[in-house]
């Protein structure tokens, strides 16, 4: 297979070879999407030329084409709108609209029924783009699920006519089963049938002048055109058969060829495929022969299946003829044979030697097990029938299986096979297990696991039975490091490094990081960078890459946390660049999901909003197409921060309900950062009310254990209640140790609430210092985003300190970012009240809630019946009325009312 | 026989389409029989259902061949 399946599939296949330019229907295709059609259907058997004519189409086009080349296993709901989604996602403004994304959430649900929601959903995205764009279904017979052609019509017949913001055009070898009698009659289909396709004389003659370096007779021009019936592929391979006949046979033999061949009433295809085969050399016909067991060829692989070199000689040779190649990749180093030609091929093998079909699957298996491509490996093993070899296959590769391939296309595979083979193949067990662990534990994982168990325990071989041990404790520690067990976790990790043997370097990377991953949750961040690091030198030892990249992304958000922002990010930086180094796609490489989602953090701090938003974005592409749970999360919830942090509210709490979505149900840690970040969300809003009621909710949920972000939020959440002395008090004992315990960018992040809730508790001078000692770490680490997001009262308490001289460029530069709406270049202090507006000397102003409470303290009404009359809880009011008092610096009813009139505000 | 066994039970198709070729085929069509006569090939077989007799029928589309006819014949 292709580096890059994906990118194949959503590939527009160059035009190459084309003699014939179809002027005529290319006008056709122009004039039917000018008309506003919904459908462009390209109905026709193969062979006629379908696909090139849209290639060709594209290649002069000015609208904006998607391509996807569809295939039989696309043939689920799941996949095929997983790629439908992929496939527009390679235009640009597509891409930059984030659309498809509700989709794709829907496929991870678990029940997946009509997606008509979440189609109506692509339709209004899609008609918010600025251009119109296409979509080109190609070879859409390959989908025979209903439920795909179900949607697909609801797409169609929903699509806004008026303003096309999208044309599908679809080829097929039969009609699809929708409703086109019904869009025939409302002019709403443009259609291309066999009929349009075929070569007329002109045609005919002008593709053989191009194929052939000798000229033919009108007459026998004539005869080849009635014969084909016009059909492209028939006069492709009549024209490579007359081309060979000349070359080794000289003129009368192709006189003689066109003669026998109208003459002839034997099936077409029959005929030619049986003429150009034997006008292939020997060597060349049996390098044919034993490829046609490959779904995809190229020059290493075919090497190892014929079982010796030179394959690329021959892939040169027949790509030249091209006739019986088709080209994957826009570097020609991956292949395909033409389906029929394949087809054809695999008939000669099974017919003339049926009984080297196992070697050359068993040949096929190995090569792809040891270029580590363990999926490809299984299947040539069970097409060899060889269940062993599926064993070794996935022996040595259950890691690097998970981490370079899509999980659930991994899942389907294991389900594929009959149970008993699984569980009578302790390693095929294991590679499932960790499957499973990653994408979708949250059923049936504990049967599964006890199953393992009990296989591995009839394993003979003492050594073999420890090692498999050791992983399953690996696995155990992962599932307890997702469930938030730190402590169970580690034990796992101890336990599974005893019975690890030395020479399982991947297995070593990952339980070193399931360690670290573990440490940090306990907050024990430096031992946490410390296994990281550990992990990464065994990565390097042993240059397997993806536990690189893996361990890279840890070891960066361990140093993230600990206010490394610069170190953080270059090791990211690197982290992409060695996997650009290997010339492959990025999307082979799903684990940058972690390094991307990074990245958008540590820009977050830097205020670099934009950048943020659109990293996450490529992170939770790369994290959904891997499908492993913890990526998709992370990659997720980085993307809501990002959101949120932009002002972008409304797509913000969509992420986060996504991610809850998707992974709430595997982890209760997982549904707890989500609740934490929807919390931060309301607060970021302004919206404490709320936040406080959903901060209450919380800790009914989930348990009283506080870790690092809690504190965050609960600290944020304090200040915004106005809460100062609940801030300073649980602060002035905490921050010390925070910095002890290396917990450096909570701490950072914690200071400008203390310096603001000292401030407006009227300690200015220690509001001060803190503010400083904040300035001072954070200056170089460029932190931005902590200061900004704190508005007015911090761009005032800046401005102080900066009038001390304290800081002077850093804090230029913070203020600069603060995009305050009175912001005025006049120098500081100079002008400090009025603003004009109502009680503008408090240091917050009071909320709209909190005013309303104000007017109804001014009232008859009691506590309680305010309550009522608000329709909140009487602890809600309560909470209100006390930061409207600590606000007004009063102690009562009366005096907060007094205070309020003289500041104008009832 | 019912309505119901008819679609139940596997049945004998004969299908005849333009142009002959030879038996190597016959894997090619879910192991249907192949025998020519006079610039006809008629493919013959049981297909265990609908969807069987459907598979058999797209591959001769994929092919490019004419079918001329499809029947069902009953034992």
């Amino acid at each position: 297979m292709p580096d890059n399946l994906l990118a194949t599939k959503v590939h527009v296949p160059p035009l190459h070879g084309n003699l014939v330019s179809r002027t005529d229907l290319v006008t056709r295709l122009n004039d039917g999407i000018a008309r506003g059609c919904r459908l462009t259907l390209i109905s026709a058997p193969a062979g006629y030329g379908k696909s090139t004519l849209l290639s060709e189409w594209q290649a002069q086009s000015n609208l904006q084409v998607a391509w996807l080349s569809l295939e039989k296993g696309e043939n689920t709901p799941a996949r095929f709108w997983t790629y439908f989604v992929a496939a527009l996602n390679t235009i640009e403004q597509v891409q930059q609209a984030n659309i498809g994304s509700s989709i794709l959430q829907a496929l991870r649900a678990p029940q997946s029924g009509s997606m008509e929601v979440q189609i109506t959903e692509l339709i209004n995205q899609l008609s918010t783009l600025n251009d119109p764009i296409c979509l080109v279904l190609d070879d859409l017979h390959a989908l025979s699920e209903s439920q795909i052609h179900q949607d697909l019509i609801f797409l169609i017949e929903h699509l806004p006519q008026d303003s096309h913001s999208l044309h599908l055009l679809a080829t097929s070898r039969m009609d699809p089963p929708w409703p086109l009698a019904r869009w025939r009659s409302r002019r709403e289909l443009n259609e291309l049938r066999a009929t349009n396709l075929r070569f007329g004389y002109e045609e005919t003659e002008q593709f053989l002048q191009g194929a052939l370096n000798f000229k033919l007779s009108p007459q026998e021009i004539a005869a080849l055109q009635d014969r084909t019936e016009g059909w492209i592929a028939g006069l492709q391979m009549a024209a490579f058969s007359m081309q060979a006949r000349l070359n080794k046979q000289g003129p009368e033999s192709v006189s003689l060829f066109i003669k026998t061949f109208s003459g002839s009433n034997r099936f077409i295809l029959d005929y030619l495929l049986d003429e150009v085969f034997s006008q292939q050399s020997e060597e060349l016909r049996s390098f044919m022969y034993q490829t046609s067991i490959l779904d995809q060829l190229t020059a290493p692989l075919c090497d190892a299946v014929i079982d010796k070199p030179g394959s690329q000689v021959y892939l040169d040779q027949l790509e030249r003829a091209n006739l019986f190649l088709i080209p994957l990749d826009e570097e020609q180093r991956w292949y395909r044979y033409h389906n029929l030609f394949g087809e054809f091929l695999r008939k000669q093998l099974k017919q003339f030697c049926p009984g080297r079909i196992p070697e050359l699957q068993q040949r096929a298996s190995d090569w792809y097990a040891e270029n580590h491509m363990p999926s490809a490996a299984i299947h040539h093993a069970l097409a060899a029938g060889d269940i062993d070899r599926v064993h070794q296959a996935v022996a040595g590769n259950a890691l690097a299986m998970l981490e370079n391939a899509e999980l659930f296309e991994v899942l389907r595979n294991f389900d594929e096979l009959p149970s008993h083979q699984v569980s009578s193949n302790p390693w095929l067990c294991m590679a499932y297990a960790w499957a499973k662990a990653y994408a979708d534990p949250s059923t049936g994982m504990n049967e599964l696991l006890q199953q393992a168990e009990e296989v591995f325990d009839n394993v003979e071989k003492e050594s073999e039975r420890r090692h498999l041990s050791s992983h399953l404790a690996a696995i155990k520690a992962y599932l307890a490091w997702m469930n938030g067990e730190a402590e169970l976790a580690l034990e796992f990790v101890q336990r599974a490094m005893e019975n690890l043997p030395e020479q399982d370097w991947a297995a070593r990377t990952h339980l070193l990081n399931i360690k670290g991953l573990a440490l940090q949750y306990r907050g024990d961040f430096r031992e946490a960078t410390r296994s990281f690091e550990a992990a990464l030198a065994v990565g390097q030892k042993v240059g397997r890459i993806h536990e690189i990249l893996h361990t890279s992304s840890n070891l960066a958000f361990a140093y993230l946390l600990q206010s490394h922002l610069h170190e953080a990010f270059s090791l990211c930086q690197i982290t992409v660049y060695k996997t650009e180094e290997t010339g492959q796609s990025l999307q082979r490489f799903p684990v940058l999901a972690f390094a991307y989602a990074t990245k958008s953090n540590i820009l977050l701090e830097w205020n670099e909003l934009e950048s943020a938003v659109s990293l996450a974005r490529q992170g939770v592409a790369l994290a959904e197409l891997w499908g492993q749970a913890d990526a998709v999360h992370f990659a997720l919830t980085s993307l809501s921060e990002a959101l949120g942090a932009a002002g972008e509210f409304e797509e913000a709490f969509a992420v986060n309900q996504r991610a809850m979505q998707a992974t709430g149900s595997i982890s209760p840690w997982f549904a707890k950062i989500s609740a934490e970040n929807e919390i931060m969300l309301l607060l970021a809003k302004g919206d404490v009310l709320e936040a406080a009621h959903k901060f209450s909710e919380f800790f009914s949920t989930f348990s009283e254990e506080k870790n690092n972000k809690q504190m965050f939020m609960e600290m944020s959440l304090r200040y915004q209640q106005k809460r100062y002395l609940d801030v300073v008090k649980t602060l002035e004992k905490t921050l010390d140790d925070l910095q002890q315990k290396g917990w450096n960018l909570l701490w950072i992040k914690l200071l400008p609430i203390y310096a603001l809730s000292l401030q407006a508790l009227g300690r200015a001078e220690e509001a001060q210092q803190a503010l400083e000692s904040c300035l001072a770490a954070a200056e170089p680490e460029g932190y931005v985003r902590i200061f900004v997001e704190r508005g007015a009262p911090m761009a005032a308490l800046l401005k102080s300190i900066r009038s001390r001289g304290f800081k002077y460029e850093y804090i230029t530069k913070l203020l600069a970012a603060f995009n305050l709406p009175n912001e005025t270049p006049k120098p500081e202090r100079a002008n400090p009240a009025p603003l004009g507006a109502a009680g503008a000397n408090l240091v917050e102003p009071l909320s709209e809630r909190e005013l309303e409470v104000l007017r109804l303290l001014n009232s008859h009404l009691s506590v309680p019946e305010i309550a009522g009359e608000m329709m909140i809880a009487p602890s809600t009011l309560r909470t209100h009325i006390r930061n409207i008092y600590l606000e007004l610096d009063v102690h009562g009813r009366l005096e907060a009312l007094q205070k309020a009139r003289d500041l104008g505000l009832i | 026989m019912t309505n119901k066994q008819m679609w139940k039970s596997p049945s004998f198709y004969e299908i005849q389409v333009k142009g002959t070729f030879d038996e190597s085929w016959s894997d090619w069509f879910g192991g249907f029989t192949i025998t020519r006569e006079d610039g006809k090939t008629l493919l013959a077989g049981q297909a265990i259902d609908q969807a069987a007799l459907l598979g058999i029928l797209a591959k001769i589309n994929d092919l490019g061949l004419v079918i001329l006819t499809v029947m069902r014949i009953d034992h």
